[in-house]
């Protein structure tokens, strides 16, 4: 509706907001927090403008030059993904900035966090409109940046200073890895723009796998899949709990998702299976980790990082199913849904979360509890995002998870059918993972929901002894919470019909093909009476009885149970200690300060004492020079001019200074003279 | 006008004594005439721009009479190379200036210290404006020997022994210097470069190896090439401030514009077409020495503990950057020009950069009267300019996006792609280059998480005064500003040709 420039506001708006930031908080303090919400909410109202759009066909690729000498541009491309993207983006931008009004409220550093929040949804929807890969790209690292000042936000916290450090540096290796595979593209294709990457090309030069695994690492770092997943829990922590709201949206998974219809659209490229093997496998084997690291989790936020790591891994497990199959449609359209309905259900947790965090002031589970009663509205949003995360019907995450199991099922069957047996064994393998993550999913939502509303606590006895009662927030907070949890409930009780229109959305060309899911009464017959389904509620309730009888009901003790089980408590340590996989990292970093610090010693300081050791030959023997030559030729100057005086000194006996003496000498010279000149001079 | 480039020389020639006299009454009228000058100089060379651009040989040459016997005169000219160059020099001259108000307050000697420092400007802008060796010889000299009395008398701990240190080595690379600018005229009968580039055609392929492999090892020490890069570290970090970011900012960055002027410019073609094998190994020899300048720049920088230091090791690792950038100079077919844009970008991308970061380092010096990082912490919330500044330089050191030096990085990587498929020894070093990039980073956080954030040890730091943020304000948005809009530069960069 508000074309051709709605595109280009859309991220424009909340950077020029972000600028704008400093200059506001020179002239008033309400209007600097007021104005983010007006600048991202006017760039939500240009987002949604594109929907009508994209649904009527409209399709732009618009380019402007901005490094004309080098053929770099800047550009938009509005497609049916980038505009879905832009909108979730924004609109949860826009939820949790109004949430940080009070959630903020009177934080010394509030200039900043304005600043960078906006810069990092402009720069987010910036990545989703990007019409090149290099674009992307800078607009990744915009969001990199503003991440690792989030991190840093409450800068004196020693903790937060090195996880910023660790952030950014992980995040540096995806980025090189993903710049990487832009360079080969760059060089195979001749441009940077999506719609002219050229699968022959890359192939004709026997990049293709190399390129694609170097983009895929970018993606893998930016959503934390394993083996970069060690920065997502420890940023979590150290930001602003408000702003991980929108962490979620940031996950790489976007980049997969971009670049999937053209890596799907190239058939008859063997080498891209390998690809998509990988891209699922990733996914699955994250999905559990994140998940099973989420069950021992105390710092509720790190909890739910864990809990977003492996959602992340669901798309990637959607989109790598979809590329094997023959029919893309299912699970590419499955990792879409998924990451907009979990954009959503994320979003929803972590203001949650950040509403018990402003009452309670702590991380830690064990600090909380109780709050049922305290925190109403609070528990109820928190109930649905939880309950939705699980997969319960009729709720959006159970469409989107469903959907995925689903594809992962039809693809086992149809490899079955196909005879080949490989791929068949694969995608049973990866639906079996998927199940032992739902289950373990369910046992750690079950987990937190009993430790945080239901039990009481101590420390929140206390804090009402001291402080205050603890009570409901403030509607600021609670209402963005309950609009992403009627959302949540909305798209889940209308989700046949979303969906299907959700398929004729994403159906125009030229990036996708026909993917097009007919009719209401399939999806319905699809998600409740495949087989998959049954199994996913099997796997549900063995996970969820357990944590139900541990932490809702109490039945037993946990504490005392990992005690007496000595394999519970190695499995309970092992997971404890994030799978000695960030013990490892850090064994590199201090590898690298190690080697650094020898070369600093035996090369730099040797060459540094070489330097200085040449110095003093020159100096030395400049000193013997001295010493045995100057100081020599000097002695015989000395030698010269004493033996001169000396010998002058004999003389100086005559010159006794009397003048009757001198006079005689004078008169006996006279008389010699005159003697010498009658002898001789007479001619 | 006919005169700009000579008036450009002229102005702080003329203004050395004005400077003292003015420095005598009153210091800081000292300075701001001292960035008046710059500005001056700014506005003068601005108008060559347009020659520059739009004329037919992208140049703006002046000549006038000089010593006849010596075969050439007294040439001045700008390209776009030239004048990019020349520009930031200007600029942050401008900024060294302004920041000295306050840097310096106190010191005894500032009339003199701001006489040697408009005598140094005569220096560094004479040998970005010259195409006479001769006269290029003089403005080397020119740039040291003012140095090496503002680091003794101003410096820190012990200045003259780093002084010497200095004087030393860049003394040492200059005779070399002079030995390969005296064969030139030996074998041409000419000093001037351009004309120079075509007579050595002629010459011996041995004596002009020789020319070249002699003017690059005097090039190379003062672009502080590990392993003659010793002079570097004491030199930056016993230097005042100011003066520390005019030497890495600048007088690093004149070394390797005379490598990619003189040695490439005017020798290099000749050795390519009469000794085309060792015209390969010398460049292949280049980028090996950039490897390992970037790779033990970064690794030091990632375990000093001196606030100077680090950043002084972190030059030597940029200075690495140029010199695998120069390496792909271009003259395999098919000919590209992005990985020479690149590197010459990169040397103003890094004069700002590295000039902003050495300035807040030198305010946090400054206000806490300490420089061991690891007694600093949480200054982010006492100096909250001065912590923006060195965050945004040092993020654009780290070669982040959308800084300065991302995208001058970037264009060197292209170069560098660009040249693997047609030389595939580059593969390596381009590789490792990569990896390079991720010890820059990690340095430059390390840097700034020490310093600026974690708790508060320091309890009475104050942010910068005036003079000196403003100094750092007028870079940042140079860092900032050159990030995202780097067309200014490029499209000046790009209308040099070499080849």
């Amino acid at each position: 509706m508000l074309l051709p420039y709605a595109p280009w506001l859309c991220w424009l708006i909340p950077i020029v907001g972000a600028i704008l930031t400093p200059l506001f908080a020179l002239a008033r303090r309400n209007l600097r927090d007021y104005a983010p919400v007006a600048f991202v909410g006017t760039s939500v109202i240009f987002s949604l403008s594109m929907i009508p759009d994209v649904h009527a066909g409209n399709f732009i690729s618009w380019e402007i030059p901005w490094v004309p000498s080098l053929g770099i541009n800047l550009g938009v491309l509005m497609d049916p993904l980038s505009v879905l993207m832009v909108s979730v983006v924004s609109g949860i931008g826009l939820m949790v900035l109004i949430f940080s009004l009070e959630y903020m409220r009177g934080d010394a550093g509030l200039t900043r966090y304005w600043f960078f929040t906006q810069l990092f949804i402009g720069g987010l929807i910036m990545v989703v409109m990007a019409g090149n890969l290099l674009q992307l790209y800078i607009g990744w690292e915009v969001v990199g940046v503003c991440c690792y000042a989030l991190v840093t936000y409450w800068h004196r916290n020693p903790e937060n200073a090195r996880y910023g450090l660790k952030t950014f540096l992980i995040l540096r290796v995806g980025d090189l890895s993903l710049l990487l595979s832009i360079l080969i593209i760059y060089f195979n294709c001749g441009t940077f723009n999506f719609l002219g990457i050229n699968i022959a090309k890359l192939s004709g030069s026997g990049f293709l796998l190399i390129t694609f695994f170097l983009y895929f690492g970018g993606a893998v770092a930016k959503s934390a899949q394993f083996p970069f997943h060690v920065w997502l829990p420890d940023a979590m922590v150290a930001t602003p709990a408000s702003f991980n709201a929108i962490t979620e949206v940031l996950a790489g998974v976007y980049l997969i998702a971009r670049i999937f219809p053209i890596l799907h659209a190239a058939e008859g490229y063997g080498e891209l299976t390998i690809f998509f093997f990988a891209v699922a496998w990733v996914g699955a084997f994250t999905a559990l980790f994140g998940a099973s690291m989420a069950m021992v989790q105390k710092n509720l936020v790190r909890l739910l990082a864990y809990s977003i790591i492996g959602q992340y891994a669901y798309m990637m497990v959607a989109f790598g199913v979809s590329g094997l199959a023959t029919d893309p449609a299912a699970g590419y359209l499955a990792g879409i849904f998924h990451k907009m309905a979990d954009a959503i259900i994320s979003g929803l947790l972590f203001l949650s979360a950040a509403a018990i965090l402003h009452r309670i002031r702590s991380q830690d589970v064990f600090d909380m509890g109780g709050l049922k009663v305290r925190m109403p509205i609070t528990f109820v949003c928190m109930l649905i995002g939880a309950l939705a995360t699980i997969g319960i019907p009729p709720l959006s995450g159970f469409w989107s998870e469903e959907a995925i199991y689903g594809a992962t099922w039809e693809l086992a069957q149809e490899a079955g059918r196909l005879g080949e047996s490989a791929l068949m064994f694969s995608a049973y393998g990866l639906f079996f993972f998927l199940m032992v993550t739902a289950a373990v999913t369910a046992f750690y939502i079950v987990r937190m929901m009993g430790m945080v509303f239901d039990r009481e606590s101590k420390h929140v006895e206390k804090i009402e002894d001291q402080r205050e009662l603890i009570n409901e927030v403030s509607p600021m907070m609670w209402v963005p919470m309950v609009i992403l949890a009627s959302a949540t409930i909305v798209i889940g009780v209308f989700a046949p019909f979303i969906i299907t229109s959700f398929h004729e959305f994403f159906s125009p060309p030229p990036l996708y093909q026909s993917m097009v899911y007919k009719e209401v009464i399939d999806i319905l017959r699809r998600v409740f009476l495949s087989p998959s389904s049954g199994i996913t509620y099997a796997a549900l309730a063995i996970g969820g009885y357990p944590a139900y009888r541990l932490y809702i009901t109490r039945q037993a003790d946990p504490v005392k149970l990992t005690k007496e089980h000595h394999f519970l408590g190695k499995v309970h340590d092992f997971l404890w200690n994030r799978c000695y996989i960030d013990t490892l990292y850090h064994k590199v970093a201090e590898g690298t300060t190690a080697f650094s610090n020898i070369v600093h010693k035996r090369l730099e300081l040797s060459i540094d004492a070489l330097n200085y050791t040449v110095a003093n030959f020159f100096r030395k023997s400049s000193n013997i020079t001295y010493e045995c030559i100057e100081l020599r030729i000097d002695a015989l100057n000395y030698f010269i001019a004493n033996q001169y005086t000396s010998f002058c000194q004999r003389f100086r006996k005559i010159q006794t200074g009397l003048l009757s003496y001198n006079m005689l000498m004078v008169s006996i010279g006279a008389a010699l003279l005159i003697v010498l000149l009658f002898l001789f001079g007479i001619q | 006008m006919q005169n700009i480039l000579l008036l450009t020389l002229l102005l702080p020639t003329l203004a050395v004594l004005v400077v003292y006299l003015t420095g005598k009454k009153s210091a800081k009228t000292a300075a701001i005439l001292v960035a008046l000058i710059a500005l001056a100089d700014i506005a003068l060379l601005s108008t060559t721009v347009p020659v520059v651009l739009e004329s037919a040989e992208h140049k703006y040459v002046e000549s006038y009479y000089w010593i006849p016997v010596l075969g050439s005169s007294f040439t001045l000219f700008v390209d776009g190379i030239s004048l990019s160059m020349a520009i930031i020099t200007l600029i942050l001259i401008l900024v060294a200036a302004l920041f000295s108000v306050n840097y310096m307050q106190k010191k005894k000697g500032l009339a003199e210290y701001y006489a040697l420092l408009t005598l140094l400007f005569i220096g560094l802008v004479g040998v970005f404006i010259t195409s006479n060796l001769m006269l290029f010889y003089f403005c080397w000299e020119l740039m040291l020997v003012p140095s090496y009395f503002i680091i003794g008398g101003w410096g820190y701990k012990e200045p003259y022994r780093a002084a010497f240190k200095f004087f030393i080595f860049t003394h040492a690379g200059a005779v070399f210097v002079l030995l390969g600018i005296g064969a030139i005229f030996m074998v041409t009968g000419d000093l001037d470069m351009f004309q120079a580039q075509d007579l050595l055609m002629a010459a011996q392929p041995d004596l002009v190896k020789w020319i070249l492999l002699s003017l690059t090892a005097g090039f190379a020490v003062k672009m502080a090439v590990v392993p003659v890069h010793m002079w570097l570290p004491d030199a930056h970090s016993e230097a005042p401030a100011p003066m520390s970011a005019l030497l890495s900012g600048v007088i690093i960055g004149a070394g390797a514009y005379a490598i990619l002027r003189v040695s490439l410019g005017t020798v290099f073609p000749a050795v390519a077409v009469i000794a085309t094998d060792f015209g390969n190994q010398f460049l292949h020899g280049l980028a090996v020495f950039g490897v390992i300048s970037a790779f033990f720049g970064s690794l030091i920088a990632l375990v000093e503990n001196d606030i100077k230091r680090v950043i002084a090791y972190s030059s030597i690792a940029h200075m690495g950057y140029v010199l695998f950038g120069l390496s792909l100079f271009p003259f395999q077919e098919p000919v590209t020009g992005t990985a020479l844009t690149g590197t010459v970008l990169h040397l103003v991308n890094h004069s700002v950069s590295k000039g902003l970061l050495f300035l807040s380092a030198g305010a946090v010096m400054k206000q806490l009267g300490i420089r061991d990082i690891r007694e600093m912490g949480g200054l982010a919330g006492q100096m909250p300019v001065t912590a923006t500044a060195s965050t945004t330089s040092a993020l654009s050191i780290g070669g982040v996006p959308p800084f300065a030096c991302f995208i001058s990085e970037f264009l060197i990587f292209v170069g560098a792609f660009q040249t693997i498929n047609n030389d595939s020894f580059y593969l390596l070093p381009t590789a490792l280059m990569l990896v390079a990039t991720v010890l820059s980073l990690a340095y430059a956080l390390r840097y700034i998480r020490h310093i600026f954030l974690g708790p508060t040890k320091l309890k009475r730091a104050k942010d910068a005064p005036f003079f000196m943020k403003c100094a750092m304000t007028i870079l940042m948005v140079f860092v900032i500003v050159l990030g995202i809009w780097p067309a200014f530069f490029l499209d000046l960069i790009n209308t040099v040709s070499f080849v």
